[in-house]
């Protein structure tokens, strides 16, 4: 079919999720290609193989994998998160929550988040998402998915990595993908940034039409863009709490934040801070801070040379946005895979669209500390000084203007996620919007808070908690629409 | 958030881009801004697309216009995509379609697919596989219906031009836009800031406002003339300056649901059938071909004599560096031209204000509201320029200057790069925003003969008997609900 031919050997280089994710998915693809997983332990710091969660952005990399997420939740392989909720994040110190999936719709003229300001209505802008309703009620069930009133709601899956990891290294063994013992001692440079065959500490010389370097850290003397200025928690302690329940809580301290994370059966606590600035209370006086990072490589994809999870780029632990985008890094490669001979048209554009992706998350991460809120306290007090991105620096600049947000390509976050993030931090825009003018106030504030309480009741229908192992569902397809 | 009062919007202009403006301001946003319409009776419009996009209905839906009203003012057929013969190498024909081709398999977009079996026993050409397609060339037409295989298009219009206008025209007076019959003597600006304060008109009205829209056509009176914005120029790549109009009678027989490009020495002929004409055009680079020999090419083609006494028009493709300066916004001609090749020219309109009305200032004018709409109307303008000259460039004729001047010329690196993608791996540059995304390049790559060396490897982990099963029933679903579907004539007389 081609002038060039296909990849006929793969060799990969990790031994976390994110390593063994890419195996399996390769192996698939390549049904005649030799697949190597060399082993290589990735560090606690490793975000992404650590702490998976998988965002519904990324859910179409699961069929790449054999996977669906239904059957993830109902094997209790990974738990349904339905929201973020945020307390002291903002300048006025309220709680906001980031709900998964989009705001109910409701009848009317003009976009919910400006009817919603036009209205003034005392409810929060995020009880207009049915995911909110569900996780206020601490209920869920996948029928909620399902249910008409409730079909906006959406959930993140929270991947339990022992279980994940065992669920893919099955799937590894089944598609005949070969373990190999490592570490990796030494690359020898290959054209173009790539790789001509790596070195194992045992001696062995391995050589591959293509590298995937997924070892949870940066490749060693690699450049690598510093994003601490604008994700400024670079130190992390975690340690093991109670289970968790529908909802990540993320709170602010002095020093930095506090989570609490669903993982699986448990709970994990954490503390982020920066180490410039101070040191929060850790959860555990054994835990020792993790040291993150932030950043990526200049270049996704060098040569013959893919570069996946924490060694492709570290957005931090604030939403644990790293396996998520390690899903869609992976997902554009499948895509966009080369023939043998790397044609640099497909590289080229697997580097473009990458670069956009990983931007644009860390845009919405760094909205978070940067669009105006918390200020309070050693951690915060500088941020006010710190200019962001200038795409991200646009997107404030639209909505603090208009409410209005540019539109962007490759972007993993849903528009109604930004606005519920930029409105929760306290954003309100200077410019009403003309089409929700000529509306009557008091006539629109009664159809939002109607909604909200239709949406509370069709919530308390539903058990209580994470669904049960062994229920399962089946989900409407909810394309995500380019254009309204 | 704070009430401002509303905003004096004054549009100059009352052709299709004035109204369609005035329109959409009076119903969308009457309660933030007053709106004012500035004509002149004394000249002329140019009536722009009367082909159109599918984006137009929408338009129409959120305006709230009764789309039986509408049709039946303008003259409307119904369009299911563009026929483009002879543009890859003479003989060649195909349709670009409203939707797309297939279904993803496996979540592999169609094409993959269909390359890969490409030539195999028993498998048809592409637009097999699209139901716009096969309806269009059985000059069927039936509302897209979530029920069948058959809801994957899309249906734009083809209408009178001239008289949309004047339809949005009652339709926005009923709505509150004050009209006011005048020609511009002289534009009113503020010292220091160069913003439009008020029209002065030929009769001594003075129109004041906030916010100018410029929707002069080519003579870009407000942002070209008054403020000299400078014109980034296209024709290097986009080299068609003219166009020679003339309607003809219906023919007896089917109303084609689709319109028509034929490409010509010069340029290409369109071909657009409404209810009571045709209506007809050659756009021809002047370069190439002088004014009376289009003429005479052009009336050489029509099928039924002439309506009426052919039309010249002269235009330049590019567009202004930015549309949106101080308080004066170009929509339409007043803002660039792309020449009408994929019936964009009223979808430009409808963008532009689109993009107003997410960046409607209020009173107060920031340089963020500029900016966003600025970068959001060049966004468009780029990516529909590269997907037009793909159309030039696609080819392999050489039969005359223009071809090869098009075939051999220097394209934007932009669109170096789309093709390039396709041609190693029939990938198509993905965009999430804009006009023309997957399917419309896999339709003008097809059909204009660019196949690419593979297709996307994971097409190949579907075997071949399942892919070839799948290919039949879908092609058999979708020429069996477009046997169901009724003519077209007939359609348009139940929509009458």
């Amino acid at each position: 079919m081609s002038a060039s031919p296909p990849i006929r050997t793969v060799a990969i280089v990790g031994s976390g999720v994110v390593a063994g994710m890419a195996a399996l998915a390769l192996t698939r693809t390549l049904p005649h290609a030799r697949v190597e997983l060399v082993t290589m332990p990735v560090p606690a710091e490793a975000l992404a193989d650590r702490l998976p969660r998988l965002w519904p952005s990324a859910f179409p990399l699961l069929p790449s994998l054999g996977l669906a997420e239904a059957d993830l939740l109902a094997r209790g392989i990974a738990a349904p998160l339905l929201a973020r909720r945020f307390t002291g994040w903002s300048r006025s110190g309220g709680r906001w929550m980031c709900p998964e999936g989009e705001t109910v719709r409701i009848p009317g003229t003009g976009a919910l988040h400006q009817r919603w300001l036009h209205a003034g209505a005392r409810m929060a802008f995020h009880d207009l998402f049915p995911a909110a309703a569900l996780a206020e009620a601490g209920r869920f069930s996948p029928d909620a998915l399902v249910s008409t009133e409730l079909a906006q709601a959406d959930v993140t899956l929270a991947l339990a990595p022992d279980r994940f990891g065992a669920v893919i290294g099955a799937g590894c063994q089944r598609a005949n993908v070969v373990v190999s013992e490592g570490p990796l001692q030494a690359a020898l440079p290959g054209p173009d940034g790539g790789w001509r065959a790596i070195r194992l500490a045992s001696g062995r010389v391995i050589e591959a039409d293509l590298f995937v370097w997924a070892a949870g850290k940066p490749l060693p003397g690699e450049e690598w863009l510093d994003w601490s200025g604008v994700l400024p928690a670079d130190r992390l302690t975690v340690t093991r709490t109670d289970a968790s329940g529908l909802v990540d809580e993320y709170e602010t301290v002095g020093d930095g934040w506090r989570a609490r994370w669903a993982h699986g059966d448990t709970g994990i606590g954490a503390v982020a801070f920066n180490a410039g600035i101070g040191q929060a209370k850790p959860v555990s006086d054994a835990a020792e801070p993790l040291k993150l990072t932030p950043g990526a490589a200049a270049y996704g994809w060098t040569g013959n040379l893919l570069r996946l999870g924490d060694g492709a780029a570290q957005l931090g632990a604030l939403a644990l946005p790293g396996f998520t985008l390690a899903a869609h890094h992976l997902l554009l490669a499948l895509e966009l895979l080369p023939a043998r001979d790397m044609e640099p048209v497909l590289v080229a554009e697997y580097n473009r669209r990458a670069r956009l992706r990983t931007e644009h998350l860390r845009d919405f991460v760094a909205a978070h500390y940067l669009a105006g809120g918390r200020r309070r306290g050693p951690f915060w007090t500088g941020l006010s000084a710190v200019e962001p991105p200038s795409s991200l620096a646009d997107t404030l600049a639209q909505f603090r203007r208009r409410g209005q947000l540019p539109h962007r390509d490759e972007d993993s976050v849903p528009a109604d996620a930004w606005r519920a993030v930029l409105l929760g931090q306290g954003i309100r825009p200077a410019v009403p919007d003309p089409v929700v003018l000529g509306t009557d106030r008091n006539v629109e504030r009664q159809t939002l808070m109607s909604a909200c309480r239709s949406l509370a009741m069709q919530a308390a229908q539903f058990p209580d908690g994470a669904p049960a192992p062994g229920i399962s569902f089946v989900r409407v397809p909810k394309p995500h629409t380019a254009q309204d | 958030m704070p009430v401002q009062p509303r905003s004096r919007v004054v549009i100059l202009g009352g052709g299709t881009a004035g109204w369609m403006t005035a329109a959409a301001l009076s119903a969308l946003a009457g309660a933030a801004c007053k709106v004012t319409l500035v004509e002149s009776a004394d000249i002329g419009i140019v009536g722009v697309g009367e082909a159109t996009l599918p984006h137009l209905r929408a338009f129409i839906t959120r305006l709230g216009i009764d789309e039986h009203a509408f049709m039946a003012a303008t003259e409307a057929t119904f369009k299911l995509g563009i026929e483009f013969r002879d543009f890859g190498r003479i003989g060649d024909r195909y349709i670009h379609p409203f939707g797309s081709y297939g279904q993803p398999l496996n979540g592999i977009a169609f094409h993959h697919h269909w390359l890969r079996r490409r030539g195999a026993d028993g498998t048809s050409p592409i637009g097999d596989y699209s139901p716009a397609v096969v309806a269009a060339e059985q000059s069927r037409f039936a509302f897209p219906s979530n029920r069948n295989v058959t809801n994957s298009f899309g249906y734009a219009y083809q209408f009178d031009a001239t008289r949309f206008a004047p339809f949005l025209r009652t339709w926005s007076e009923e709505r509150g836009v004050r009209r006011v019959e005048g020609l511009v003597a002289n534009v009113d600006r503020d010292d220091p800031t160069g913003d439009v304060r008020a029209l002065q008109l030929s009769d001594g009205q003075r129109i004041e406002g906030d916010l100018f829209i410029d929707c002069s056509g080519f003579r870009s009176v407000l942002l070209g003339t008054a403020l000299d914005e400078p014109w980034e120029d296209w024709s290097h790549w986009l080299p068609c300056d003219r166009a020679v109009a003339a309607p003809c009678a219906s023919p007896p027989g089917p109303i084609e649901p689709f319109t028509r490009a034929v490409a010509m020495p010069a340029g290409w002929r369109w071909r657009i059938p409404l209810r009571h004409r045709v209506g007809n055009g050659y756009v021809y680079s002047s370069a190439h071909c002088d004014d009376a020999t289009a003429q005479a090419a052009l009336l050489d083609a029509l099928e039924t004599p002439s309506l009426a006494e052919p039309r010249l028009l002269r235009f330049k493709a590019g567009r202004r560096r930015r549309s949106w300066v101080g308080n004066v916004i170009a929509v339409g001609l007043a803002s660039g031209f792309l020449e009408p090749l994929e019936s964009t020219s009223i979808y430009l309109v409808q963008m532009a204000i689109t993009r107003l009305l997410e960046h409607f200032p209020g009173r107060t004018i920031e340089p963020v509201d500029r900016d966003g709409f600025n970068a959001a109307v060049d966004a468009e303008y780029d990516r529909i320029r590269d997907f037009l000259i793909l159309h030039y460039h696609a080819t392999t004729r050489d039969d005359s200057p223009f071809w090869d001047h098009v075939r051999t010329m220097r394209i934007p690196d932009s669109l170096e790069e789309k093709l390039e993608l396709w041609r190693r791996s029939a990938q198509v540059q993905q965009y999430g925003y804009g006009l023309f995304l997957e399917p419309s390049w896999v339709a003008v790559y097809l059909g204009q003969g660019i196949i690419p060396e593979r297709w996307d490897q994971r097409a190949d982990l579907l075997g071949e008997e399942a892919l070839d099963r799948a290919l039949a029933e879908l092609r058999a679903a979708i020429a069996r609900e477009v046997a169901a579907m009724p003519d077209h004539r007939d359609q348009l007389m139940r929509a009458a």
